[in-house]
Formats: structure tokens, sequence, C-alpha cells
């Protein structure tokens, strides 16, 4: 299967999960090679360049969203 | 496994965590099946002892299996044999390197990226596990167990059986067993015993908490704060009230679940914790009681027998 990758810090991260939620697009993203290195991110508004997340609170709601979706 | 390279596990259909009592019942509706097997059939003379051997084996499986040391001893060589040959199966991901504030560190910092991808070709086997280590990494920034356990089993339903025996099966039976799922203690053989308390204490609480395990960000934010460094029941209780206490969204959920106060809370979780440490002193009291009793009625008999003997032999003499 095909899936989409991303660059950051000269580390290649698999983005194994992409959901949106209230206009904001959260990337979920695992290193390939090191599967304990995973982290969230998002999109910018103009969805240009991916940014980290304002704060802990949204990295527990972005947490909540993918388990949500892989509940439905 | 053991010297007839016999894996009782799989025999039984459970899992290496499984409890004592579901190995047994596992092995009690096998015996029972077979059993069935006899009646409903006229089985030839070759196939009925072929059923009498497996009654045997899982009678034997059942005797390894729900004793500690006999099934700690069996683990050894279980382990052993499957290290050397899981050789083409996927390397179980070590979720101790994966911390709350770890993946909060690296969710909030960094700077902007392009947003230049590039496509990749993946196996379904890889993508499952790298969905496990974003379950970990959820479950490490403080989202709810039973969530993540329903989230395990809908990956389950479509991924390769093989992720499942090997990632998911592990990880999950590690949250029903008790064994630390964020990796902050890992089970030793050494500190077993602890775990299997605390396990009694964890299912207690489960059973007792249904309604207060539907928060499920609290339901994490207990377990993983508090299974952490606890070794005694006192000391679990101390640090399950200590991190309550701190908790983000505690007022709300006392107000939710109709609490006064974090001392009426913390006095109802403490009340149903010494109810559990009283009654496994009374169990320990009572099988210390009966075994008292055995050794008594032992002595009885043996006296018995042994005054039996003096009369007929006495009687032989006369």
């Amino acid at each position: 299967m095909d899936i989409e990758t991303i660059t950051i810090d000269n580390k290649e991260y698999i983005i194994a999960e992409e959901l949106e939620n209230n206009n904001t697009t959260y990337l979920y993203l695992v290193n390939e090679q090191d599967e304990n290195d995973t982290f969230i991110r998002k999109l910018s508004a103009n969805k240009e360049e991916i940014i980290p997340l304002n704060n802990e609170k949204e990295v527990i709601e972005a947490g909540k969203l993918f388990l949500q979706n892989i509940e439905e | 496994m053991d010297k007839k390279n016999v894996d009782y596990y799989k025999l039984l259909g459970v899992s290496r965590y499984e409890s004592t009592d579901k190995i047994e019942e596992a092995a009690n509706n096998l015996l029972k099946k077979y059993e069935e097997e006899e009646k409903e059939q006229i089985l030839t003379f070759e196939d009925s002892i072929k059923v009498e051997q497996r009654k045997a084996l899982i009678n034997e499986a059942k005797n390894v299996l729900c004793d500690i040391e006999s099934r700690n001893k069996f683990n050894q060589l279980y382990d052993q044999f499957h290290q050397l040959t899981v050789i083409n199966t996927p390397k179980r991901n070590d979720y101790s390197k994966i911390s709350r504030p770890d993946i909060v560190r690296k969710s909030t910092t960094g700077t902007p990226t392009k947003n230049t991808r590039k496509k990749k070709k993946i196996t379904k086997s890889k993508k499952a596990r790298l969905k496990a280590s974003l379950v970990a990494c959820v479950i490490a920034v403080g989202l709810g167990v039973p969530a993540v356990i329903k989230t395990i089993d809908k990956i389950n339903e479509f991924q390769e059986r093989i992720v499942i025996n090997e990632v998911m099966r592990d990880f999950r039976s590690d949250y029903i067993n008790g064994h630390d799922i964020t990796g902050r203690l890992p089970a030793t053989k050494d500190n077993s015993n602890n775990w299997y308390y605390k396990t009694e204490v964890l299912a207690d609480i489960v059973k007792d908490h249904e309604e207060l395990l539907k928060d499920d960000s609290l339901t994490t934010y207990m377990i993983y704060n508090t299974m952490g460094n606890a070794s005694t029941l006192t000391d679990y209780m101390n640090q399950f009230t200590r991190y309550i206490g701190s908790y983000d969204g505690f007022e709300d959920f006392l107000t939710q679940h109709g609490f006064s106060s974090v001392e009426e809370w913390k006095e109802v979780e403490r009340n149903k914790i010494l109810a559990i440490e009283e009654m496994n002193d009374l169990e320990s009291e009572n099988n210390k009681h009966n075994s008292e009793l055995e050794s008594m009625q032992e002595e009885y008999e043996n006296k018995f027998n042994t005054s039996l003997d003096n009369y007929v032999r006495n009687r032989g003499g006369k």
C-alpha cells in the first residue's frame, strides 16, 4: 500500500494518520526506523507548513481524535 | 516448552499471560468437549486412545499452568523457545521509550516544516505496527485505556493476524494482567508477585468503578500514574490519591460523579482498598486455618491407623 512521508529534522516520518477537526488538520507521525519516535503535528492555516501543536491540551485533544476516528 | 515440546498455552488456546482461573476454565471446557464427543460418537479403538491421550495432555497442561512454580519453570522454557524460533515475525516494540513528556515535547516544539510529501510503499503489517505505536503514544499522553483496548480490537479486525500475535496481543495482555503498559516498571520475574497483587487490586477497582471508568482520561491517568512505582498496597493507595488530586479535569469529575470534595473521593477509594486488603487477610487466615485442620486430620488418621494396627496385631497375638 502507498503511504505519505515527510521529513522533519532530517528524519523521515510516515504519516500514519491524517485527521481533520474544527478546520485543523492533524498529522500522526511515526519514524519507520524507530517506532518509539512518534508524535503529532498539524497543518498551518494555509496548509503549506507542518507546525507544532500549541500546548499539551491540544496534544491530548488530537490523541482523542485519533482514538475516535479508529473506533468509528 | 516441556520435554515433549508441547506448547501448553497453544494446546489450551490461551495466552502466555492468561490468569490461572481462565486457564483452568479453558482446560475444563476442552475436557468437557472431548467427553461429550466420546458420548455422542461411537469411536474406534484407535480414536478412543487418541482422545484419552489428548485428555491426559490437557490435564497435564492444566496441572503445570495452574501451579505457580511449575508455570514459572514452563514459562522460562517457553520464552527461550520463542526467542529462538520467532525470526520472521515483526520485532516487538518497546513501548517503554514512549513517555508522556516526550510526546508532548516533540508535538509542541520545533520549527515549522514545509508541507512537502513523498510517496512510499509499505506493507499492511508495517502499517499496523505503526498504528500500534500511535496507540502507545495516545496512552502515553493520558487517554483512556478502555478506549485504547477498543481501538486495538478495531485494528485487529482489519490487520494481519501476525501483528495481533506479536504486537497487539502482548500490548493488550500487558494491560489486562496489570503489567505496566507505559513501560514505567517492566514486569520481571523478581517482582512478579507484586504485579499479581497489583493486578488483583486493579481488577477489583475496575470492577467496582465501572461508572467511574467511563471517564477515559481519568482511567488512564489513574493507571498511568499509580501503577508506576508502588510496591505495597499502602504505597499504591498513597500514590493513587496523590496523583488523582492533581488530575486537570478532576474538579469536573467530582461534580459529575456526585463527590462533594476530594477528601470524600479519597475516603471512598481508601475504604475500597482497605476492604480488599481485609478480604485478602481473611482469605490468608482462612487458608492457614484450613491447612492446620488438614494437618490435624492427618495426625488423627495416623494415630487411628497406628492404634488399629496395634489392636489387630494384639488380637492376632492372642
